[in-house]
């Protein structure tokens, strides 16, 4: 038994695999694959493992993602939900999630998103041409038209919604329009993900970035973040980087525990720690299938997988170099798997790019932008 | 723009809001600031502690008295949903 597991945070369903679009820089095989969905019965054996686990807090989060989960129908989550509900023990509060490109989004999505407190997050990389040249339809078209109608819906219904990105090397010049373009929709909060070396995306424009000038994107953007209008711009990355910085504890990396996030793809197989793991090509994602819902006679069945035993003792290996090399290992607790196999060719690897800028450049940046002269924190209550 | 941007950095257990004050002579000189800023000199270790002392001397919320524990005070776990990528 792994000397810590759980308790789980996330559930990550793969409800479909397909996309309506064909991102670039995307990560996942077989995307345009429309066979590749999640039966209920899966979902309600899924949920029956999780829920007898005995990893849970009193929250859990699920989201839909990998793949375009508002290919399926409504009626599709509304079945699932109820399924899910049906096996939900008391004391613990479910907090439904999809992270969409945001193309399909209409009123009765809303109708179901209201019903169920979901929350929704957009993809969206920025003004039409940054956006376009990276997300578009298998025809060609860019995507940024349709997704800022789906906004539009939310917004008239007043649904709220947060958004996340993805920066290219092309972004990085324009990060104040880009803050001001997102903050124009008026977000809950703007993740900034980036271009990154990932099971199917083979080539990243970030790669040949230097730390340097993402730092100098990063502050770019935070400065016109300030120069917004109240009620204030929540900017995800910072808010997890001061989080990091402020309780140091590197064991909060989600990534590197066993069941803190447990990733179910849409045929029931069973895996942990990065949910790309699952997006690897089939020979090498095998090695990181740790069970299947429907064999599983529990979820801790698969602490027992050879996979699993195999694939934990390189991870730790990678955490254990970290902790001694990197200066940010107290802030970061040892990467993600995904980047460090994906960028090296092996998990007990240390520094990625992606852990250069995701997690290096964000600290140095927030701790300089922390330490101007004459900066200070302030307390108000919530709106 | 007001006198005081501003940027949001986190919500606390107790619900209030952290924000990130900058200077009201502008962001400009903010940027500048950093430019010519000596902190990355320092160890990273020595500028967290910095980072954490400007916490402590947050005038508190007068219901709750000065911030002893500030990892207790902002224990985040009411507004840091994992460190996944796609949350």
């Amino acid at each position: 038994m792994p000397p810590a597991v759980g308790p789980i945070d996330l559930v990550v369903l793969q409800s479909t695999g397909f996309c309506n679009i064909d991102c670039a820089y995307c990560y996942l095989p077989d995307r345009g694959n429309v066979r590749q969905t999640m039966t209920l019965s899966t979902v309600a054996r899924a949920a029956r493992l999780i829920f007898e686990s005995g990893l849970l807090k009193d929250r859990l989060d699920i989201v839909w993602h990998a793949g375009e989960p508002l290919t399926l129908p409504p009626n599709y989550y509304a079945d699932a939900i109820e399924l899910i509900e049906a096996v939900q023990p008391a004391g613990v509060a479910v907090h439904y999630g999809f992270q969409t490109n945001g193309t399909l989004i209409d009123d009765v999505w809303i109708d179901l998103f209201e019903r169920h407190a979901i929350s929704v997050g957009i993809s969206l990389d920025g003004p039409r041409d940054l956006h376009n040249r990276n997300r578009k339809y298998r025809s060609g078209e860019g995507s940024h038209e349709r997704v800022v109608a789906g906004i539009a819906r939310l917004q008239a219904r007043r649904y709220p919604f947060h958004f996340i990105g993805v920066v290219t090397a092309d972004s990085l010049p324009r990060a104040a329009e880009l803050l001001r373009y997102y903050w124009s929709f008026r977000p809950t909060s703007i993740g900034l993900n980036i271009d990154e070396l990932e099971a199917q995306n083979r080539h990243s424009s970030m790669g040949r970035v230097d730390t340097a000038a993402f730092e100098g994107f990063i502050t770019e953007l935070l400065s016109e973040a300030a120069r917004q209008d109240d009620p204030g711009v929540a900017i995800r990355d910072f808010q997890r980087t001061m989080a990091a910085l402020i309780s140091g504890t590197p064991e909060d990396n989600d990534q590197v525990v066993p069941l803190r996030i447990v990733n179910i793809a849409f045929n029931g197989n069973i895996s942990t720690f990065s949910p790309e793991l699952l997006a690897l090509d089939s020979a090498e994602r095998e090695r990181f299938v740790f069970g299947n819902v429907h064999h599983c006679a529990a979820l801790s069945d698969i602490l027992e997988d050879p996979r699993f035993i195999a694939t934990y003792g390189e991870i730790r290996c990678g955490i254990e170099s970290c902790s001694r090399e990197c200066g940010y290992f107290q802030y970061c607790g040892g990467g993600a798997p995904v980047n460090k196999l994906s960028e090296t060719g092996a998990l007990n690897a240390t520094e990625t790019d992606f852990c250069r800028l995701t997690k290096k450049a964000w600290v140095n940046a927030s701790l300089k932008f922390a330490d101007t002269p004459g900066s200070r924190f302030e307390l108000t209550p919530a709106l | 723009m007001g006198s005081n941007p501003k940027v949001f950095a986190a919500l606390t257990t107790t619900g209030m809001v952290l924000s990130l004050i900058l200077p009201a002579s502008g962001i400009e000189s903010h940027a500048a600031g950093i430019e010519a800023g000596t902190s990355t000199t320092h160890p990273l270790s020595h500028r967290v502690d910095r980072l954490k002392a400007k916490l402590r001397n947050i005038p508190p919320p007068a219901s709750q008295g000065k911030i002893e524990n500030i990892v207790q005070f902002f224990n985040f776990s009411n507004c840091s949903r994992g460190t996944w990528k796609n949350c």
